[in-house]
């Protein structure tokens, strides 16, 4: 365009937005904050439905702020994050689990949320206070999960048996069912879900009164892990268990009546429920049949990303997101497992949908809540976590005994410990 | 005349220059990266910050028993698959070459495996192989062949074996279409003449067909080699390069130490060590030309 023409060309330029209108120029001005939250949750049946919905719900409140879903599944979900903030990208708000925490804390992807929430009027949890590094709140929590017996009452009644409450109970249980032609048991069978064997194998450990470590230093080789070790490979050996399951096989055959009991996290009956509604009656939930009374847990943390540009947005999300009203619609959203803040619960949004609360609240009380990572080595658990795989496949497909490939697992644990 | 190629030359340079800065670009810098890498201790947490190690990831590689077990898996796997691939793959394409009714639905229908997405193969076979309710032992055991459920994927001394299977599945369209073409230049009548001189089907095929389409096979074998180090979606889906690292490879490896265990330096290590093996492969191919071709020569 020549010189001597831009005159007109503006001219023309602003006499179309004249006709536009003020309402149009005002919209222009008032374009909404566009910011990203990653969740898992998005990917998955019955719980991304209602995850939808809460934030569609926050963006009709708040027409200035715009969500895009970013729907990552689970497994591929750390490492999805983890590649992307390190590249100083990555979701405004994004959920990690207590294994990837601190760890996304130390490499400085977490913005605290003191300055950016008013946290002292949210009511919080204690459990808040583990997303809190060198007096800062870096973190809150999206849910405090924990891990319990997962069982049919249909399944169990039709061979005349109680929920075991022991280890040797759930052999005689188990061996009944057998007879009966059902799946006993089911747990992580594959090596293509090494991060879920963590957990499954964790609740067996803690039940035999072991811990992957204290005090920073690995114990992979102790009495009560091995014992832990031996009696889940005792399980898959006696043929209890569908050989080869991965964690969605085993859960769509505990819908389908053919495995009777598993170890889960909470959110799982209410998952179960969505996908078979004639499951619902039929869901029980127990206390692990162990006598140590520990149970695994696994906290999910949400937070707001360092290298955000609209933090301020993201904290109106969050801070949304822990209102009663986003804390209530999380509560049903996860199955009833516990949130972030202490919650009036007089008017249950789960109510009758889920018959199986009494039991899960009186499963939770009864054991103590221990979480899957290492003590005093949350900075390596990752890597820790494949050492311990690959010692169970060494157990469950190679025939070695518990014992030795723990030792053997314990000299690696200790070589990566002292990295 | 020596100004004139001068000329000719620098035409020449010019003309391959964009695509030689494109190359240098989006491989040559990649590449340099990566083995700068190798020598840092990079983590995938903050990958702008780190420490020149010198060698110690390599060190740190090769003393590690289970590298060793690694390499020894992804020598397995290479030369499983690229045999594999070129024998279906040769079967295939001399049943195309041939003429019957239907051929040109055969030729599409042979295509399917290759033009299905990895993932999708993947998490089929997943099923198919599935022990207590594949299709696989469900035939198997129906036929009497084996009694009970058989771990195809979780069985240490059967996985390699699967995800072998599977591999061929899919990739041996790509050396049947390579070897249909090369078989179509093979002249009708060198093979007519044979037969007229009382050759018959195998002989026609290993001292006629074979020569003739021997350079085809060579550089097949060059690209399957590479692409098999590199295959890493399959195996991944398939087990993850378990169970107790029988079907662990080089690039699942490298994927495990760099995304998983966010070790970018120790991943781009053993990154450095799959691309010296591909240049080794590479020299070979090349060494086997060359004296292929000086044999010819002499004849």
């Amino acid at each position: 365009m020549s010189f001597r023409k831009f005159p007109y060309a503006a001219a023309i330029g602003l006499g179309i937005a004249g006709l536009l209108g003020p309402e149009w120029a005002a919209a222009q001005s008032a374009s909404p904050v566009t910011i990203e939250f990653a969740a898992w949750q998005f990917t998955e049946k019955g719980r991304g439905e209602k995850l939808n919905a809460l934030v569609d719900k926050f963006m009709q409140g708040h027409p200035d702020i715009k969500i895009e879903k970013v729907a990552v599944p689970y497994p591929q979900f750390e490492q999805t994050i983890f590649t992307q903030a390190g590249q100083g990208a990555g979701p405004d708000v994004f959920l990690l689990g207590d294994d990837a925490f601190p760890k996304a804390v130390n490499a400085g992807f977490f913005e605290p949320l003191g300055e950016l929430m008013d946290l002292p009027s949210l009511n919080l949890t204690s459990v808040n206070e583990d997303a809190v590094i060198d007096g800062k709140q870096y973190g809150l929590v999206w849910g405090a999960n924990t891990y319990n017996l997962i069982y049919n009452k249909e399944l169990l009644s039709s061979i005349g048996a109680k929920v075991p409450a022991s280890y040797e109970e759930f052999l005689d249980v188990a061996k009944r069912l057998q007879e009966k032609g059902v799946f006993a048991f089911a747990f992580r069978t594959t090596s293509a879900e090494t991060a879920g064997m963590w957990y499954d194998v964790s609740n067996w450990v803690y039940g035999a009164g072991g811990r992957w470590a204290k005090d920073g230093q690995p114990e992979f080789d102790g009495p009560q892990v091995v014992e832990g070790v031996d009696r889940l490979a005792n399980i898959y050996k006696s043929g209890y268990v569908p050989k080869g399951a991965d964690a969605a096989t085993y859960r769509r055959m505990f819908w389908e009546g053919k495995v009777a009991m598993f170890i889960d996290n909470l959110s799982l009956p209410g998952i179960i429920a969505a996908g078979n509604p004639d499951m619902r009656d039929k869901i029980g939930v127990a206390r692990n049949p162990f006598q140590s009374g520990d149970h695994a847990s696994l906290t999910t943390f949400i937070g707001i990303n360092a290298n955000s540009k609209n933090k301020k947005a993201a904290a109106e999300f969050m801070s949304y997101l822990f209102s009663q009203e986003g804390q209530l619609a999380l509560y049903e959203l996860l199955g009833g497992v516990s949130v972030g803040t202490k919650l009036d619960l007089s008017n249950n949004p789960l109510g009758g949908n889920a018959p199986w609360l009494g039991e899960m609240e009186a499963a939770i009380e009864a054991q103590r809540a221990v979480s899957t990572v290492p003590e005093g080595l949350a900075q390596k658990a990752s890597e820790l976590r494949t050492v311990m795989s690959e010692a169970l496949e060494q157990v469950l497909f190679n025939g070695t005994s518990a014992q030795d490939a723990m030792k053997k697992a314990q000299e690696q644990a200790k070589a990566i410990a002292a990295e | 005349m020596q100004s004139n190629e001068r000329a000719i030359n620098r035409e020449a340079w010019f003309g391959i220059a964009p695509a030689v800065l494109l190359l240098a670009a989006v491989q040559g810098y990649p590449i340099l990266r990566g083995i700068y890498l190798s020598f840092t201790n990079t983590s995938l947490l903050s990958p702008n910050r780190s420490t020149f190690v010198g060698l110690r990831n390599f060190t740190a590689l090769f003393n590690l028993d289970s590298f060793q077990i690694t390499m020894v898996k992804t020598l397995v796997y290479a030369t499983g698959s690229v045999i594999g691939a070129v024998v279906l793959g040769l079967a295939a394409a001399l049943v195309m070459n041939g003429a019957f009714p239907g051929r040109r639905l055969v030729r599409a229908m042979i295509l399917v495996p290759w033009a299905t997405p990895q993932v999708a193969v993947a998490l089929v076979f997943v099923w198919i192989f599935n022990a207590d309710y594949g299709v696989l032992n469900y035939a198997l055991s129906s036929i009497g062949l084996i009694d009970g459920g058989v771990l195809w994927l979780n069985d240490p001394d059967l996985a390699m074996g699967s995800v072998l299977l599977v591999t061929i599945w899919k990739i041996f369209p790509f050396s049947a279409l390579v070897l249909l073409a090369a078989l179509q230049s093979v002249p009708a009548s060198l093979e007519e003449a044979a037969r007229i001189d009382g050759a018959r089907g195998f002989a026609v095929l290993t001292e006629i067909t074979l020569p003739g389409i021997r350079r085809t096979i060579l550089v097949l074998v060059l690209f399957l080699s590479i692409w098999s180090l590199r295959r890493f979606e399959l195996i991944w889906l398939l087990t993850q390069g378990g169970p107790v690292r029988a079907t662990n490879t080089l690039v699942v490896d490298l994927y495990r130490q760099g995304f998983v265990n966010a070790h970018l330096g120790r991943a781009a290590a053993i990154g450095v060590v799959g691309f010296l093996a591909s240049i080794l492969i590479t020299i070979v191919y090349y060494y086997v030309e060359q004296r292929s071709a000086r044999r010819a020569g002499e004849a």
